[in-house]
Order: structure tokens, then C-alpha cells, then sequence
């Protein structure tokens, strides 16, 4: 084992991590003065001097960041300015139903992205590969609000098949779900479809094929583990963005996770709602790549061995 | 065993068919040694690698192999799969490259003794050291845990050449074998083919175009130029007396064997690209001996003398090797 590949990718991974905060705090501290905001407008400066005194506002930034910071450490995010509601609970009501439909949309877009994309690259130039393709592009270069409107639209409003809102049962996972997955099959079609390629057209499956090996074993045991390290990379690298690109998808459907949660937090200027939140999202971007690293160095030996570990 | 006839390859390039292979025959017996020279692109690695039928999809091959009594360009693909890497197997120019990256030594040499024999992993293993031990890898036991990427050229090569041996194959083609690998590695990994031939008695094609590893390394030698094959026969009696004027030029390009002085003279111009052959014979445009005849048609493989066969209107009877 390469323990120091490893190790350094833990430490960048954490190192992001702390800038993220440290961004998102100063960033939103600074351009948002939440007794402006969150007070009636008619709101005496009296009633600001004491909102900021009860929240903690009045004092220096810096000394509230360590405040923050502290109780970060303890899982603490702070009071909703709202309802005064903790923010860790109010999110950890939310996240789940966010880690679920998009845990949801990847299985969907990997099962059907990951064998569209071997096909194409089997049968290059084919009329399949050609259709498979096609639809590839038009799955991931649609907008997807727009998709799931037409979902909406169509299943929903006209056929009445699907609920349009909520998150209940199977039912209502399924158009949120399609609409994410389908962009993403697209491109991890495309990507497979051209790691395929590359990695069939190397030296080694002709050894494998001058071995005796089937066209199958060449396919599936010699040229797709290489394919994986690329394609593994471009998975891990979409979850990230995906947690952040729900947002929308959220809305449209009215899905009750932390997209949902962002934007209505955004609305109503509850500060420590929408801090907490951006700071998942970019965390959540970080554990992707860290996630990447990891199955990189595992899937690919020339990272896991260096020439000096014998 | 071998009997190669009229074997013709065209690829298809951009909807164009290139014909490469302009109707090769090549015969070999049980044991014996072939070497295959000639310039760069002049098709030496497509005609072995036609033999085992893996060219790219693009390739269309016609012709005879015949091995053993059957013709292997009519079997089915999976009977194919039965004699490639068992009967028939085939090391490369840049052993690096034709290892799988991902998988160890030790799993991709067992991998074609399973595809082959039936055995438990132990007993696949066990021969792996072994053929490692006898292609000449210190520490055996411990080599089948590397990768590819933690081993030197040379050794790549060396277990490329264990995984051609494994399941004692009557044929091995080995395609510049060390053409890419340091000069000292070179002639270790030739010495290795030479002892292995000795020792299993397998037959060898070997690919090559430096003329001083065929002197050296086989008995027959086969010079190809431009998808054909312009001369054949003995190696001692080529090299002394060469008839084609293509072999001729390569031999003036060349130091003299006994170290005579002699000017190097390479021969001019350069190889026809495939799709700009010229007509009638295609050595024409660099043929100094060359006639009106010669632009009438591409001569034939016809008898010299014995086993020496020629492929030109107008042998020459250069003499070599300080004997004139
Ligand atoms: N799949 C392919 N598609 C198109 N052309 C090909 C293909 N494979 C080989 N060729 C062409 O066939 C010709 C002969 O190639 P080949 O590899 O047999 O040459 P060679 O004699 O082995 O030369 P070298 O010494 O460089 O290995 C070259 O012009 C090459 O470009
Ligand atoms: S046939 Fe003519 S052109 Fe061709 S090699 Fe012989 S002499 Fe030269
Ligand atoms: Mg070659």
C-alpha cells in the first residue's frame, strides 16, 4: 500500500474543508447583515443593537468565527433565526431525504449509463451506437428543470401516474430521480463509451486476444478494469456536483431536502440555515473527490505500488 | 507445418481498402528457425500477426494459413482461441505496452495456462515460477505479486516470453523482441530465444530488421518488401550471395560482417507508401538495376538455386562476405 497517497489526499481533503468554512463564513458574514434583514422594516435601531447583541452580532468577525468554529466542532450550527430551531436538527431531518433520492438517481444513471456506454464503444459507428449517443447528448444537454416540468406535465397533470410533489413513496421518488439520472446517463455513457475505446484499442488486449482469450474475457477482464480508473473518476466527480445541482431538481418537485431547505431559507434570510447548508454542499464536493482519490489509488496499481515498495 | 499461401491483407482506411500484404507464402517445419527482415512498414508484423488472425477489425485477410493440415483462416473464432497461446503464440516489440497495467505478473501468466489446461490455482502458480525460473527472473516466487510498471523493459519482455511459453506452444513468432529494449537487454533476451528454441525445439519466427540479428539468430531468412516477399532462403547463402537487389542494398547498408572496410551505402529513396505503389515491379523506383521489363508486372518468387528463391526480372550475383 501507498500509505502516503493516502494520507496526502486525506490532508488536502481536510484542508479544502477548512477554507470551504472559513470562505463561507467571512463571505456571507460580510455582504449579509442578518438585523437588517430578518427585523420589519419599521425596526428602530434600538431593535437592531439588541438583535445583534442576542445572536452575538455585535462583536468583532473574527471572534464570531471561532465561536462558529467551536461549536462546529461540537456538531453545533447554530439557532435558526426564524424559529429559533436548531439548524443541525432542522438539516439532519432534511439530509437524508436528499442523500436518498440522489444516492437513487446515481444507482439509476450508473445502470443504465455504464452498459449504454460499453455497447456504443462495442458496436462503434453501428446505428446503436449512433441512437445511444444521440440520446446521450440530448439527455445531458437538456436543462433539467425544464425535463422535470415536462415530467410534471405529462405524468402528473395529464395521465395523472405520478405524484408531482413530495417524497412519500417509491411514486414520488421516481420523476425527480428520472430527471436527475437521465443527464447523468448521458454523460457517463459518453465517458465510458470513450474510455472503452481508448483502453481497446491498447497493446494489452491484443496480448490477451494472442492468449487465447474470448473476445468477452478481453472486453470484461482486461479492458474494462482499466476503463474503470477513468470512469470511476468521473462518477465520483458528478456526486459532488450533483448534491449541489439537486437544488433545482428539489424545487421543482418539491422534494423536502436540503435544496428545498436553501432555497426557502434563502427567502426567509435565515443566516445560519443557509450557512450550514453551502457548507455541506462544498463539503460534500470534497468527500466526492476524496471518495475519487481513494478508489483511484485502489483501482489503479501504478498509484497503489510505486517501483520502491517491494 | 506451417504452409502460408497467397496471403493478402487489406486494411479499410477511411472506407478505402490499403492492400498490405501482396500475397505471402511462408512454409515452416517443426523446430525450425525463420527470420523475417525488412524496412520498417514493409509488413512483417502484419504477416505474423495474420497468421494468429489478431489484426484490428479493419483488417481483411485472404489467402491460406495452413497449420497442421487445417486452414486457420476458416476456423471459427472460437476454435481459434483454442490454438492462439497454446499451439501458436506471439511476443512483441514493446513488452511494456502489451502487459495489462492493472493485473500482476503472476495473474496474467496463470491466466493462460487456465485459458488452456485445466488446473488448480496452486498447480498455475507453481508453474508460473517455474517458466519465470527458466526465462531466467531472480526471485521468481516473489515476481508474481509485481505489476508491470514495477519491472524493467527487459524483464517485461522476459515474461512475456514466459506467458508465450506456457503451454509449450510448436510456434512462436516473436516480433522485434528487443527492438525497444537497451542494447545489452537485447542480446540476453536473444540468447534466451535461442537457448529456449534449442532446449523446447518449437519452431520460431523471428522479426526483425537488423540483418545482424538473423545471422546470428536463424538458419532461413525471408526478406519482405513493400507486402511482398522479395527473396528467401538460407542464411549463409543469402548473406554471401544475395539475388534481389533490395537484400542487396541492405546488405551494403550494413557493416561487413568480418570487418572489412567498405563504404556503407544506404540504399536511396524510401518505401512506397501502400496506397502509391508503383506499377510493375516495387522495388522499381530504388533499382539501380532496373529495366523496361521490371515496370511489366511484380515478378515472382522464382528458384535461384535449391531453397534460395528470388522475386526479380534481373538477380544480381553480389558476392559478399570478403569471398570474391
Ligand atoms: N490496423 C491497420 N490499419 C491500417 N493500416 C495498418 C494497420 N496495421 C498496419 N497497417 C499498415 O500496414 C503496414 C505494414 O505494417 P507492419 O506493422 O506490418 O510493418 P512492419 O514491417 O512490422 O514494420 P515495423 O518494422 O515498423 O514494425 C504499415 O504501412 C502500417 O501502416
Ligand atoms: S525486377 Fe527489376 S526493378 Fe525489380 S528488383 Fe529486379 S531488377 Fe529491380
Ligand atoms: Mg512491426
Amino acid at each position: 500500500m501507498h500509505l502516503k497517497y493516502f494520507l496526502m489526499k486525506t490532508l488536502r481533503a481536510l484542508l479544502t474543508s477548512l477554507l470551504l468554512v472559513v470562505f463561507v463564513f467571512f463571505v456571507l458574514g460580510i455582504t449579509w447583515d442578518p438585523a437588517q434583514s430578518m427585523l420589519p422594516d419599521d425596526a428602530t435601531e434600538e431593535d437592531m443593537v439588541e438583535f445583534r447583541a442576542m445572536w452575538g452580532l455585535d462583536k468583532p468577525l473574527i471572534e464570531q468565527f471561532w465561536v462558529y468554529c467551536k461549536n462546529f466542532v461540537h456538531g453545533d450550527f447554530g439557532q435558526s433565526y426564524k424559529d429559533g430551531r436548531d439548524v443541525f436538527e432542522i438539516i439532519s431531518q432534511r439530509l437524508p431525504k436528499t442523500v436518498w433520492l440522489m444516492g437513487m438517481s446515481i444507482i439509476f444513471s450508473i445502470i443504465f449509463g455504464l452498459p449504454l456506454g460499453i455497447y456504443a464503444a462495442l458496436h462503434r459507428n453501428s446505428f446503436g451506437d449512433r441512437f445511444v449517443m444521440g440520446a446521450a447528448v440530448f439527455g445531458f444537454s437538456m436543462p433539467n428543470f425544464f425535463l422535470g416540468i415536462m415530467f410534471i406535465l405529462l405524468f402528473s397533470m395529464k395521465l395523472h401516474w405520478l405524484p408531482s410533489a413530495g417524497s412519500d413513496t417509491w411514486l414520488h421518488l421516481l420523476m425527480p430521480m428520472i430527471t436527475i439520472g437521465l443527464s447523468r446517463m448521458g454523460s457517463y455513457a459518453r465517458y465510458t463509451r470513450s474510455a472503452m475505446l481508448n483502453v481497446l484499442s491498447k497493446q494489452y488486449c491484443i496480448t490477451a486476444k494472442a492468449k487465447g482469450a474470448s473476445r468477452k474475457r478481453m472486453v470484461y477482464l482486461h479492458a474494462l478494469p482499466n476503463a474503470a480508473i477513468p470512469i470511476v473518476t468521473v462518477i465520483g466527480t458528478s456526486i459532488g456536483h450533483m448534491v449541489g445541482g439537486g437544488v433545482v431538481i428539489e424545487n421543482v418537485f418539491a422534494w423536502p431536502g436540503i435544496g428545498r431547505l436553501l432555497v426557502t431559507s434563502v427567502a426567509v434570510r435565515d443566516l445560519p440555515v443557509v450557512q450550514a447548508i453551502v457548507i455541506i454542499l462544498g463539503l460534500s464536493m470534497v468527500l466526492a473527490n476524496l471518495l475519487v482519490d481513494f478508489t483511484y489509488g485502489l483501482l489503479d496499481p501504478r498509484i497503489r505500488v510505486t517501483a520502491g515498495d517491494k | 507445418m506451417l504452409h502460408v499461401r497467397n496471403l493478402k491483407v487489406d486494411f479499410e482506411v477511411d472506407g478505402r481498402k490499403i492492400r498490405i500484404l501482396h500475397g505471402v507464402d511462408l512454409d515452416l517445419e517443426e523446430g525450425e528457425t525463420l527470420g523475417l527482415v525488412g524496412e520498417s512498414g514493409c509488413g512483417k508484423s502484419v504477416t505474423c500477426s495474420s497468421i494468429l488472425r489478431i489484426l484490428a477489425d479493419n483488417a481483411t485477410v485472404t489467402g491460406e494459413v495452413m497449420y497442421e493440415g487445417t486452414d486457420l483462416l476458416k476456423l471459427p473464432a472460437s476454435k481459434m482461441e483454442t490454438i492462439r497461446g497454446k499451439d501458436i503464440t506471439m511476443i512483441f516489440q514493446d513488452p511494456v505496452v502489451y502487459m495489462n497495467p492493472v493485473k500482476t505478473i503472476g495473474n496474467q501468466i496463470t491466466e493462460v495456462i487456465h485459458l488452456h489446461e485445466k488446473c488448480t490455482q496452486e498447480e498455475a502458480d507453481r508453474k508460473a515460477v517455474a517458466l519465470l525460473k527458466q526465462v531466467g527472473i531472480p526471485h521468481p516466487e516473489s515476481r508474481l505479486k509485481y505489476y508491470p510498471h514495477q519491472l524493467s523493459g527487459g524483464l517485461c519482455q522476459r515474461v512475456m516470453i514466459a506467458m508465450a511459453l506456457a503451454c509449450k506452444p510448436k510456434l512462436l513468432m516473436a516480433d522485434e523482441p528487443t527492438t525497444a529494449l537497451d542494447v545489452t537487454v537485447q542480446a540476453q533476451i536473444l540468447d534466451l530465444l535461442r537457448n529456449l528454441n534449442k532446449e523446447l525445439g518449437m519452431a520460431t519466427i523471428l522479426v526483425t530488421h537488423d540483418l545482424g540479428v538473423i545471422a546470428e539468430n536463424v538458419k532461413r531468412v525471408m526478406v519482405m518488401y513493400a507486402g511482398v516477399v522479395v527473396e528467401e532462403g538460407p542464411v549463409d547463402i543469402i548473406f554471401k550471395k544475395p539475388s534481389h537487389p533490395y537484400t542487396e542494398g541492405l546488405l551494403n547498408s550494413l557493416p561487413k560482417m568480418d570487418g572489412q572496410e567498405g563504404d556503407l551505402v544506404p540504399i536511396e529513396g524510401s518505401v512506397p507508401a501502400p496506397d502509391k505503389r508503383p506499377a510493375g515491379c516495387c522495388f522499381g523506383p530504388r533499382c539501380k538495376y532496373k529495366t523496361a521489363e521490371c515496370e511489366k508486372g511484380q515478378p515472382k518468387l522464382t528458384v535461384i538455386n535449391g531453397i534460395h528463391r528470388c522475386a526479380c526480372f534481373h538477380p544480381v550475383n553480389g558476392t559478399f562476405g570478403g569471398e570474391a
